[in-house]
C-alpha cells in the first residue's frame, strides 16, 4: 500500500455501495469520496482525453492565491485590536483575556485567530451545509464554488460583526446569490459580494464604510476612546473645499506607502494593496483569472479620478483633488478588483466585455466614493452594479459576432 | 493562396506517435461497414446475411438518394447484419475469402474525365462507393450531388496529436492523388488544397487547378473546420465539401484501375500499441487484424484519434473514413490525498494545459502517455472563456454552448453553429475544467438544427 489513505478507500467503496439509490446520502459520500481520492469516471463520447484540472482544483488554487491576505489579515486584526487597547490595561475582558495582550507577534496572530476564526466557521458551516443539502435535492455532485466564497466573506467583513449575521448574510448570499439560479456556474451575482452586500444594507449600523473597526467589543471591553477612528475615505470626503485631501489623509496618518502596505484597521483582508497585488500575481500566472479584467478596473479608476482632478477647481469639493492614483490603495479596491471583479462566473466573458465590465467598474468605485455623498466606499456596489451588466455587455460583443456572420451572407 | 497562422489551439503532446514506416498487414478476415460513420443517412440494404460479395458489390444505398452506394471492400460473403433499436441498420459485416475477386468498373484516365462530364463522373465514383468519402458541411452529412457546393476543402495535413500524417499517406501515391483532384475538380469547380506551411511534397505543393493555402500553428490549424472559417465561412444556405487528400488518392485509385482500393493505410499508433507505424491494411478491417491479437485488457482502441475518435472493440471494424486506429491506457487507478496526481498534489505527473500544476514548469516539453481518466466531476461552466481560448474559430462558443439546451433554432443558427462539427472543438472538451463535452452539446445542437431544417 503506497498511500496510507488507501485504507479509506474500501470504506467509501461500502458507502458507496449502499448510497445506491439514495440522492441525499449519494451526493454526500461522493462529496467526500472525490475530496479523497480522483475520481472513477472514464471519459465517454468522442472526446477520449481530459486535462487534469478540475474545479477542485481551480478553486483551490483561488484559496491559495488568497492565503497571503488572510494570513496578513489575521495578524493585522489582532495587531490592531492589541494597538488600541495597549494604552488601556484591563480593557480586555471578552473571552480572549486569556491571551497575551503584548503586541507581539505571537499574540497580534492568536487575537487575530480569535476573531477571524469563528467568522470563517460560521460562514463554511453556513455555506457548504446549504451547499451539500442542495446538491442532494438536486441530485447533482456538491459545487467547490463555496471553498471560495467560504474565503472570501470573512475578509469582507469587519472582525466585530455578530456571527448571527455572518450566519444570516451568509445564506442569503448562497440561497438568492446562487443556488436559486442553479448553483455555482449559473449566478449572475457574485455571493460573496451578495453576502456583504446583505449586511451592508441589513445592518449598517455594525458595517459601513464610516468609521473603522478594531474588534474591540465597546460593550464588554472598557469603553476607549478614540479607538474607532475614520476611514481614510470619509476623510478624504469630509475634507473641507479649498484644503488638500492628502495633507487631511496624512495627518491622520494614512500615507500611500502605509495604505498600500495595509497596516491598519479595516475589513479584515481589504487592507494590504501588496498582497493583493501577490494574489493577483498568482491568479494571473495561473491563468485562473483575467489580468483584462484587473487592469481595464485600475485604468477606470485612473481615468475617472484624472478626470475629476482635472475639472476640479477651487470650489470644487476637496475630494475632487485628491489624486487618482490614490484611490487605487483606498477602501477595499485592490482586494474587490482581484478577487471579486474577475469572479469567472459573474464577470463579463467575452474579451472586449472583460475591458469595458473591469472599466466601468474602476469608473463607479471613484464616482460613488466622489461624487455619492452617500456611501463612503463604492467597491462592492460597483462590482454588484457590473455584475448585473456583464451578460449584457457580453449580449453586444456576442451580437457584433452574429452581425458579421448576417452580412457575410448578403 | 493564402497563409495562415493560426494563434489559439493546443497542441497535447501525446507519446506514441507512428514512426513513418509503411508495411503490409495479413488480409482481414473480418470487415465492414459502419453506420455509425456517416452522420444523418439512413441506409437500405441491398443485401442479406449468406450473399456472396465481390470487391465492389454494393451492401446499402442511401434512402434519400440511391445513387449513393457503400460497396464491400472485400470478396466473400455477408457474414452478419447488425441492427439497433428500431431495427435500424448498425452495421453489415463481411467475411473475407481472401480471393480479392473484384468488380471491374473500367479504368477511367485524365482524358476520359476531362471528357465524360460531370454528371458520368458522379455516377462513376458512385458506383465504386467512393462517394461517402465527401463530407458535407453544414452537419457533416453525405455530400449531395444535386446541389453544387461552394467549394471543396481537399484537406492535406493533420495536426491533431497521433493523426496519420497525409504527407507521408501520399508519398508514393502522387499518380493516384492528381487523377482523383482533377475528378473532383470537373464536379466541384472551386477546390481549396490546404497544407502544411512548409510542405515540400510535390503531390501537394505543386497540384494543379486549385487554390492552395497554407496552414501554421497549434492543432485545430489542420482540421478542416478551420480551415472553411478562415478562408471561405459558410453562411446561411451554403454548403461546403471537405474531404482529406488521402482519401482523394483513393478515388485516383479507383479512376485508374477501375476496381474499388481493397486496401488503404492505417497509422496505428498510441502509447498502449505495441506495434506502432503505417500499415496498407484491408478496408474497414478488423480492429484485431490491426493490431494483431485481441485488445489487451485496460486498453482503449480508438478509431480516429485519442483527440477525437470512435472507441472501438476487439471484434468490431474501422472505419472506411478512418487514417488511424490509436491505442492507449484506460485509467485504472484512482489517487489518494497526498499522491502528485491528486487533485491536491504537485501535479509533477498531470498533464494539463493550465499553469496550475508543477508539470506546467518541468514537464511540458516531454510527450505524456494519457489515460482516459476524466479528472474531475461534471460542472456547470464556470470559466467562461476557456472555449475561445483553445479555438481559432470567429464563433462564440461559449454563448453557443450555453444556448443548446434552449432549442431556439433561429438563435443558434445566428451564434454560428451550422459551421462546426464536433470535431472543431473536441480541444475545448479537452481543456474544459467542468468536464463540459463541447463536442457532444455541439453534436446534439447539430441534430436539433438538422430536424428542423
Amino acid at each position: 500500500m503506497k498511500n496510507p489513505l488507501e485504507i479509506f478507500g474500501k470504506l467509501f467503496d461500502g458507502l458507496e455501495e449502499k448510497s445506491k439509490g439514495k440522492k441525499v446520502m449519494a451526493a454526500t459520500v461522493d462529496a467526500f469520496d472525490t475530496f479523497l481520492r480522483t475520481p472513477k469516471t472514464r471519459t465517454s463520447g468522442s472526446v477520449h482525453l481530459r486535462d487534469a484540472l478540475d474545479s477542485k482544483r481551480m478553486m483551490s488554487t483561488v484559496i491559495l492565491a488568497l492565503a497571503p491576505v488572510a494570513l496578513f489579515s489575521i495578524w493585522n486584526t489582532g495587531f490592531q485590536k492589541l494597538s488600541a487597547l495597549q494604552n488601556v490595561p484591563g480593557a480586555l475582558k471578552s473571552g480572549c483575556a486569556l491571551l497575551g495582550t503584548e503586541p507581539t507577534f505571537l499574540n497580534c496572530v492568536l487575537h487575530g485567530l480569535w476573531q477571524f476564526i469563528p467568522i470563517m466557521a460560521v460562514t463554511y458551516a453556513v455555506g457548504l451545509g446549504i451547499e451539500f443539502v442542495v446538491a442532494a435535492v438536486r441530485g447533482h455532485e456538491v459545487n467547490e464554488g463555496f471553498l471560495v466564497s467560504g474565503m472570501l466573506i470573512p475578509l469582507t467583513l469587519p472582525p466585530d460583526i455578530p456571527l448571527w449575521m455572518v450566519a444570516v448574510g451568509t445564506a442569503f448570499g448562497v440561497v438568492f446569490g446562487k443556488e436559486v439560479f442553479g448553483g455555482t456556474g449559473m449566478n449572475f451575482l457574485n455571493p460573496a459580494l451578495t453576502t456583504r452586500a446583505f449586511i451592508f444594507f441589513s445592518y449598517p449600523g455594525a458595517i459601513s464604510g464610516d468609521t473603522v473597526w478594531k474588534a474591540v467589543d465597546a460593550t464588554k471591553d472598557a469603553v476607549v476612546d478614540g479607538f474607532s477612528g475614520a476611514t481614510p475615505l470619509a476623510i478624504a470626503a469630509a475634507t473641507p473645499a479649498g484644503q488638500s485631501p492628502v495633507a487631511a489623509l496624512e495627518q491622520a496618518g494614512f500615507t500611500l506607502k502605509s495604505m498600500f502596505l495595509g497596516v491598519m484597521p479595516g475589513s479584515m483582508g481589504e487592507t494590504s494593496v501588496l498582497l493583493c497585488l501577490v494574489g493577483a500575481a498568482i491568479l494571473i500566472a495561473t491563468g485562473v483569472a483575467s489580468a483584462r479584467i484587473m487592469v481595464s478596473a485600475a485604468a477606470g479608476v485612473l481615468v475617472t479620478g484624472g478626470l475629476l482632478n482635472l475639472f476640479a477647481g477651487d470650489a470644487s469639493p476637496a475630494y475632487w483633488h485628491l489624486p487618482a492614483y490614490w484611490h487605487l490603495v483606498m477602501g477595499g479596491f485592490a482586494f474587490g478588483a482581484v478577487f471579486m471583479a474577475t469572479d469567472p462566473v459573474s464577470a463579463a466573458a467575452t474579451g472586449v466585455g472583460k475591458i469595458v465590465y473591469g472599466f466601468m467598474i474602476g469608473l463607479l468605485v471613484v464616482v460613488i466614493r466622489v461624487l455619492n455623498p452617500a456611501f463612503p466606499e463604492g467597491t462592492m456596489l460597483a462590482i454588484l452594479l457590473m455584475n448585473v451588466f456583464a451578460p449584457l455587455i457580453d449580449h453586444f460583443v456576442v451580437q457584433a459576432n452574429v452581425r458579421r456572420r448576417l452580412r457575410r451572407a448578403q | 493562396m493564402g497563409a495562415f497562422q493560426v494563434k489559439k489551439g493546443f497542441d497535447v503532446p501525446l507519446e506514441g506517435e507512428a514512426p513513418r514506416t509503411l508495411r503490409d498487414l495479413p488480409a482481414s478476415p473480418f470487415a465492414a461497414f459502419n453506420t455509425d460513420e456517416f452522420a444523418f443517412t439512413k441506409w437500405r440494404l441491398l443485401v442479406q446475411e449468406g450473399d456472396k460479395v465481390q470487391v465492389g458489390t454494393p451492401l446499402a444505398s442511401a434512402k434519400h438518394d440511391e445513387n449513393i452506394l457503400v460497396v464491400s471492400p472485400v470478396a466473400g460473403s455477408v457474414h452478419q447484419i447488425v441492427r439497433g433499436d428500431r431495427r435500424k441498420l448498425l452495421s453489415v459485416v463481411l467475411k473475407n475469402d481472401g480471393s480479392g475477386d473484384a468488380v471491374d468498373f473500367g479504368a477511367w484516365d485524365m482524358a476520359k474525365i476531362g471528357s465524360a462530364g460531370r454528371d458520368a463522373l458522379v455516377a462513376h465514383i458512385q458506383k465504386g462507393g467512393l462517394w461517402p468519402l465527401l463530407k458535407q458541411r453544414p452537419f457533416g452529412k453525405l455530400a449531395d450531388p444535386a446541389k453544387a457546393p461552394k467549394a471543396l476543402f481537399v484537406n492535406g495535413m493533420e495536426t491533431a496529436p497521433l493523426g496519420a500524417d497525409q504527407e507521408f499517406l501520399l508519398a508514393d501515391r502522387a499518380d493516384e492523388f492528381s487523377l482523383g483532384l482533377q475528378a473532383l475538380l470537373e464536379i466541384v469547380p472551386t477546390v481549396h488544397l490546404c497544407v502544411r506551411q512548409g510542405c515540400t511534397l510535390g503531390a501537394l505543393s505543386q497540384a494543379q487547378g486549385v487554390n492552395i493555402h497554407t496552414f501554421a500553428g497549434p492543432h485545430p490549424a489542420g482540421l478542416p473546420g478551420t480551415h472553411i472559417n478562415m478562408i471561405s465561412p459558410i453562411n446561411k444556405g451554403e454548403t461546403v465539401w471537405t474531404i482529406t487528400a488521402y482519401q482523394v488518392s483513393l478515388i485516383g485509385e479507383f479512376l485508374k484501375t477501375g476496381k474499388v482500393p481493397e486496401r488503404q493505410i492505417v497509422a496505428i499508433a498510441g502509447s498502449a500499441a505495441k506495434e506502432r507505424g503505417y500499415f496498407r491494411a484491408t478496408r474497414g478491417a478488423q480492429i484485431s487484424n490491426l493490431v494483431g491479437s485481441a485488445l489487451p485488457e485496460n486498453v482503449r482502441a480508438i478509431a480516429g484519434t485519442p483527440l477525437f475518435g470512435t472507441a472501438k472493440g476487439s471484434d468490431e471494424c474501422i472505419g472506411m473514413r478512418d487514417a488511424s486506429l490509436c491505442l492507449i491506457p484506460e485509467s485504472t487507478e484512482r489517487h489518494y490525498l497526498m499522491s502528485d496526481e491528486h487533485w491536491a498534489g504537485a501535479g509533477f505527473r498531470s498533464f494539463s494545459t493550465w499553469r496550475l500544476f508543477a508539470s506546467a514548469l518541468c514537464c511540458r516539453a516531454k510527450k505524456w502517455a494519457l489515460d482516459t481518466a476524466l479528472h474531475g466531476g461534471r460542472r456547470a461552466i464556470i470559466q467562461q472563456d476557456v472555449y475561445e481560448r483553445f479555438s481559432p474559430l470567429d464563433v462564440p462558443l461559449t454563448t453557443l454552448v450555453k444556448a443548446i439546451p434552449s432549442g431556439d433554432i433561429e438563435r443558434l443558427e445566428q451564434l454560428g453553429l451550422y459551421e462546426l462539427e464536433p470535431e472543431d472543438v473536441a480541444l475545448c472538451t479537452f481543456a474544459c475544467p467542468s468536464k463540459v463535452d463541447v463536442a457532444e452539446e455541439i453534436r446534439k445542437g447539430l441534430a436539433l438544427l438538422e430536424k428542423e431544417a
